[in-house]
Order: structure tokens, then sequence, then C-alpha cells
């Protein structure tokens, strides 16, 4: 299991969630609600966020450099969009928390696109195989996903 | 990109809005709020099982005999999930919304489990590696994902 596919399936599974946001928000005239779904949004994004940091930013960080440009660009949006959430906490009207919430999808977006075509790529080339792989891992542990496959799945609940 | 470790991903960015929803909906105190959580989580579950379904499933199901069973249970499941999130957006009182969306949590999890102990395994063992990667680069299409 590679660190970068799974976190590409991480991005694939927001996407849709950020189509949903964009479809619904707009009809949505109370403040709670909107802020109920920023904060559900938030839960996935920034979990999102500090396990892609912790795991493959932090592994960049030797053949890269703390201080690559890349790194900290990427660093600095994840800032940016903490910061988008915490303006939509903020909000006092429903317009405003809209705003918020499209605002910080649009971020969200352009920074997955900016992984998916820079950041990603530099990893799949500097990281060997084996650290992959080993994020990989660490991931699935960290998310909680089963990762060693049955040896026998004929034996799988049919039917159940 | 092999299908399995982006449906995995999936599953991984899924389990953390399951998380966020067991951990913030019992402040939620209207309906609209649950409503709302209910729309975004179940645009995320209902998309993933969708393409699950049409990309993975179909393919599996018409070269392996013996997935038949497997693939039953799967979408079984999903037609159950989708059953509790069709109930809930029609239910009038906070309260009972609230549980029933915890309930489609549990399933959802359940479901997940199920998914990367049978169902995956199977697809991995079963199908060549050709194959899944060219339902990975299916799957990336269908997301908007990028793969440079």
């Amino acid at each position: 299991m590679n660190v970068v596919d799974v976190l590409l399936g991480e991005h694939g599974a927001m996407y849709s969630q950020f189509d949903c946001v964009e479809r619904v928000v707009p009809g949505l005239d109370g403040l709670q609600e909107i802020r109920a779904l920023g904060a559900l949004l938030a839960a996935v994004v920034q979990s999102h966020s500090t396990v892609e940091d912790e795991l493959l930013f932090a592994a960049l960080e030797r053949p890269l450099g703390r201080a690559s440009p890349a790194l900290v660009g990427m660093r600095m949006m994840h800032e940016d969009i903490d910061r988008g959430f915490a303006e939509l906490e903020r909000a006092e009207d429903p317009g405003a928390a809209r705003d918020a919430l499209l605002g910080v999808v649009g971020l969200a977006r352009q920074h997955f696109l900016g992984e998916e075509e820079s950041l990603f790529v530099t990893a799949r080339r500097v990281l060997d195989d084996e650290t992959l792989g080993r994020l990989g891992a660490a991931w699935a542990e960290r998310r909680g996903v089963l990762q060693n496959p049955i040896e026998d799945w004929t034996s799988a609940p049919h039917g159940a | 990109m092999d299908i399995i470790d982006a449906l995995l991903g999936e599953h991984g960015a899924l389990y953390a809005a399951l998380d966020g929803v067991e951990r913030i909906s019992g402040a939620a105190t209207s309906l609209a709020e649950v409503r709302a959580q209910a729309s975004l989580l179940g645009a995320a579950v209902q998309g993933h099982s969708q393409l699950e379904d049409e990309l993975l499933f179909t393919v599996l199901e018409s070269r392996v005999a013996s997935a038949e069973g497997v693939i039953k249970s799967m979408r079984r499941m999903h037609a159950d999930i989708d059953d509790a999130l069709a109930r809930l957006r029609v239910l009038q009182d906070v309260g009972p919304a609230r549980d029933l969306l915890l309930s489609v949590v549990a399933m959802a999890r359940e479901h997940f489990s199920a998914e990367e102990e049978f169902c995956f395994p199977l697809a991995d063992q079963a199908l060549a590696p050709d194959v899944l990667d060219r339902l990975g680069a299916a799957w990336a299409e269908r997301r908007g994902v990028t793969i440079a």
C-alpha cells in the first residue's frame, strides 16, 4: 500500500463532499446548520491535513529539506484552510458563514490539485518504494483501515 | 494506480467523517443541523458506494463466479445504508434523527470493515494487476483526481 495512492483516495472521497457543500450551502438559511455542515467538513479535511503532514511531509523533509518551498507552501495552505474554518466558526450571520464555507472549499480544491500535480509527483520520485509502503502501512494504522488480506476469501460470509 | 488502494484511501477519509459525526452530532440542537450533517455524510458514503459498485463490483462479478455471494452481501449493505438515510430525511424530530444518523455511522463502519476483510482481498487476488490499474484510472477520472 503506497501512501501517495491512499492519500489520492482520500482526495477522491473529499471531492464528493466538496460537491455536496457547493450544491447544498447556497440553499441553507440558518447559521447553525451551515456551521454544523462546516464542522463535519472540517473534521475530515483537517484530519487529512494532519495525517498528510505527519507522515508524508515529515518523510519529505529529509530529501527536500525542512525549508523546501514545496513543503512550506503546502503547509501554508493547510494553515489557510484552518483559518477558513475558524472564520466560519466566528461568522455571525448566514451570509458570512456561507461565504466562509464556500471559500474554504475553494481553497481546499486548489490545494489538493497542487498536491496532485506537484508534491505527490515529487514524493514518488524522491522516496523509494519501501518508504512509500512503510508510510502506507502507518497511514492504515492511523486510519484504522485493515490492510492484511485474508488467506482464503472463499470463507467469506456469502449472502450473510 | 490500483483501484483497491484508491478505495481504501476513500475509507480513510470516510472514517474521519464517521468519527466527526460521532463527536459533533451530540451538540446539534435542531433538526436542520442533523439534516445538514446527514446530507454531507450521505453524499460521501453513497458516492463511494456507487463508484465501488459500478467500477469494482461489476467487473468482479463478471469475472469471478465465486464472488457472487460476497458482492450480493456488499450490495445489501449499501441498500441498508441508503434505506436508513432515506428514512432519516423524513423524520421530524431531532432526537430520532440524531439516533438514526448514528446508526448509519455504525452500519457504514461495519460495511467498510467487511469490504476490507473480504471483498477487497478477493478482488486483489482474483483480478490481474493491469485490470486493477485500469479500474484505478477510471476511478481517478470519475473523481476528478489528477494522476500526474
